[in-house]
């Protein structure tokens, strides 16, 4: 709208990065909506959101600038932009982004992200698993028999 | 071990909470997530905190114990079933029970199972499950001619205090009985009967167990007769009653009833004085004095109705206009009539429809025509419809007859501001579009140009063109 001076809220990263985004931007975070309606301050707001650094905030408000604007968008046009999105995310950021979207309550993002990393579980072996997301098999060879044991129908 | 391996980022070093990795095993099937179980000591028991389980015969894959992946011995659909079986017996075994959110049974039934599901309602019912669904539709009804139908054990719902805090219940292809009084359904909001075996009595306990249900959908019960819903039934908003064959009437004293759509044979309706629904779709399908039903009882029947839908199948006897309308929709404010395959090209019948509403504001007409024939020629009075805004019509082909009755709108509604046509597929399915089309479209044109005022949005359109003129 012409004219209209779009409300902004700064968002400091952990390691300290400011970021000026939209308040709508921001708001699809929950945490951030539910923080600015507490706050009810209209001008400079400053959030500071723990735990998540720079490089995954900005990749994090690259989502929700999108989503803001969804409305804008054919229904498939979005999942498209969130499958190309989610597709060049590589596992550390991936992991990031999961942790982010969980302590920031961006429910899309979250669903995106458990999408992608159950795609990347489905069809492969117990061990594929490990060691694709570097999991420590802390079981005893027994415990493991025994736990295998107990889901027979699984490993015929 | 290599040096790209040591070095992948860990998901136990990532992500912290077991929520997320939950929420990722959420995303899988059962059986795959269960799996994750033997990755090591944390992995262990996430998946019993999963909120969700379906049982399922259709998704899930079976790994080898050397690891190797999607090598499926050939199994018949019975063994399938089998193993779902045997994974839910497992699950309900291990799951903990927190948080459960729903519970759903997605597989055919046979009688072998019967222990095994009332186990997991039982465990579901522990478990204070939400939603619990059970679709257990006959598979292949050539292999399998035997229908056999699960007999819900009720009772196994109301283990404490006799109540139950489930939301949802959806059954099909169940038995119910339900003895009066069994129990309090406090927070039930949709009940869905699809294919169940559930007689009048046993019906109406269960409506009354149900204080506060908003949301009843019956659908295939060829059991029941009589339905009726008693003042109990205070919150019900929406009901829907779909091709019960024995069923006579329906009687309902709900006085919060929204919208109410009836799909099936001809019944007897009786709502209270107080029907207050807003919302109605009709279809008596095979009833050759439908219209007449609709213009001289169903006003009565749904005095608020604001939107109406009817259809009209080949059965239909099309009189034409009353001289008088005995009855007026006082209220209806949007009509929406599907016309199914008649046959016949006079459409000046609806007149009589639009002049029992005399508040119309928007009208859709759905047309299945398959041969529209030559047009019936019948003097038809002019009716004012003063409060016409909004026409659409499916399904043209742009027959003499549609033309007159778009003439008959053109000329009656004084305050016409919308007209949208959506040209018909059938006409493009039978014959060449590109052959028939130009000179229908010329023709059409050429006829609306004559008939549609200055002023009014008008839009017309076939799958290869779209044109609107707003004046001509």
């Amino acid at each position: 709208m012409v004219g209209v001076k779009k409300k902004m809220v700064t968002l400091v990263s952990s390691d300290g990065v400011e970021f000026v985004v939209e308040k709508r931007v921001a708001e699809q975070s929950l945490f951030i909506k539910n923080a600015l309606n507490e706050g009810g301050v209209e001008e400079k707001v400053m959030i500071p959101i723990p735990k998540v650094t720079s490089d995954t905030l900005s990749s994090v408000l690259e989502y929700c600038e999108k989503h803001a604007s969804a409305t804008e968008f054919q229904e498939n046009e979005i999942e498209e932009w969130d499958k190309e999105y989610i597709e060049k995310a590589d596992l550390d950021l991936l992991y990031y982004l999961l942790q982010a979207s969980y302590s920031m309550s961006i429910m899309g993002l979250m669903e995106l992200g458990a999408k992608k990393v159950a795609s990347l579980i489905r069809g492969k072996s117990p061990q594929e698993i490990r060691e694709l997301f570097n999991i420590k098999n802390d079981f005893t060879p027994e415990q493991e028999e025994e736990i295998r044991r107990e889901m027979q129908w699984n490993y015929e | 071990m290599d040096e790209t391996k040591r070095s992948a980022p860990s998901i136990d070093d990532f992500i912290g909470e077991d929520a997320l990795l939950c929420k990722i095993l959420s995303k899988l099937s059962l059986a795959e997530a269960v799996r994750t179980s033997v990755l090591n000591r944390r992995w262990r028991y996430i998946w019993t905190y999963l909120p969700n389980l379906q049982a399922t015969h259709s998704n899930h894959c079976i790994f080898r114990r050397d690891g190797s992946k999607h090598v499926r011995r050939y199994t018949s659909p019975e063994e399938l079933i089998d193993e779902a079986v045997q994974i839910m017996d497992s699950v309900v075994n291990q799951h903990c029970g927190f948080g459960l959110e729903t519970f759903e049974v997605d597989i055919p039934f046979f009688k072998k199972y019967a222990g095994s599901l009332d186990r997991w309602v039982a465990f579901a019912a522990a478990a204070n499950v939400k939603e619990l669904v059970l679709k257990l539709q006959m598979i292949d009804i050539h292999l399998f001619p035997m229908v056999e139908f699960y007999e819900f054990p009720f009772h196994l719902l109301f283990q404490q205090k006799r109540q139950s805090s489930i939301e949802r219940l959806y059954f099909e292809y169940c038995s119910l009985q339900v003895p009066d009084g069994i129990g309090r359904l406090r927070s039930l909001r949709t009940l869905t009967l699809h294919c169940v075996n559930i007689d009048d009595v046993n019906f109406q306990n269960l409506v009354s167990t149900c204080s506060v249900m908003e949301c009843l959908e019956v659908q295939d019960c060829t059991e029941l007769v009589n339905m009726s819903i008693h003042q109990q039934s205070r919150r019900l908003k929406h009901l829907t009653v779909y091709y019960c064959p024995s069923l006579m009437s329906v009687e309902i004293q709900a006085a919060h009833l929204d919208t109410f759509a009836y799909t099936g044979y001809d019944i007897n309706l009786s709502f209270d004085n107080l029907s207050s629904v807003t919302e109605g779709s009709i279809y008596f399908s095979s009833r050759s004095y439908f219209l007449d039903y609709v213009l001289m009882t169903l006003p009565n029947v749904l005095p608020k109705c604001s939107k109406l839908t009817l259809w009209i199948d080949y059965e239909t006897k099309l009189t034409c206009v009353p001289e008088v309308i005995y009855h007026r929709f006082e209220h209806l404010k949007h009509l929406v009539v599907t016309i199914d395959i008649v046959i016949g090209d006079n459409l000046l019948w609806l007149v009589g429809l639009l002049a029992a509403a005399p508040l119309l504001e928007k009208f859709n007409l759905h047309l299945h025509l398959e041969d529209p024939g030559p047009p019936i020629r019948v003097p038809v009075e002019n009716i004012p419809l003063a409060h016409l805004k909004e026409v659409e019509i499916y399904g043209f082909t742009g027959s003499e007859g549609q033309l007159i009755f778009l003439q008959y709108l053109c000329h009656n509604a004084s305050s016409l501001k919308l007209m949208r046509i959506i040209g018909s597929q059938w006409r493009n399915f039978w014959s060449d579009p590109e052959e028939i089309l130009p000179s229908v479209r010329e023709e059409t044109l050429g006829h609306l140009k004559r008939i549609v005022p200055p002023g009014l949005d008008f839009t017309i359109s076939y799958t290869h063109f779209t044109r609107s003129f707003h004046s001509f």
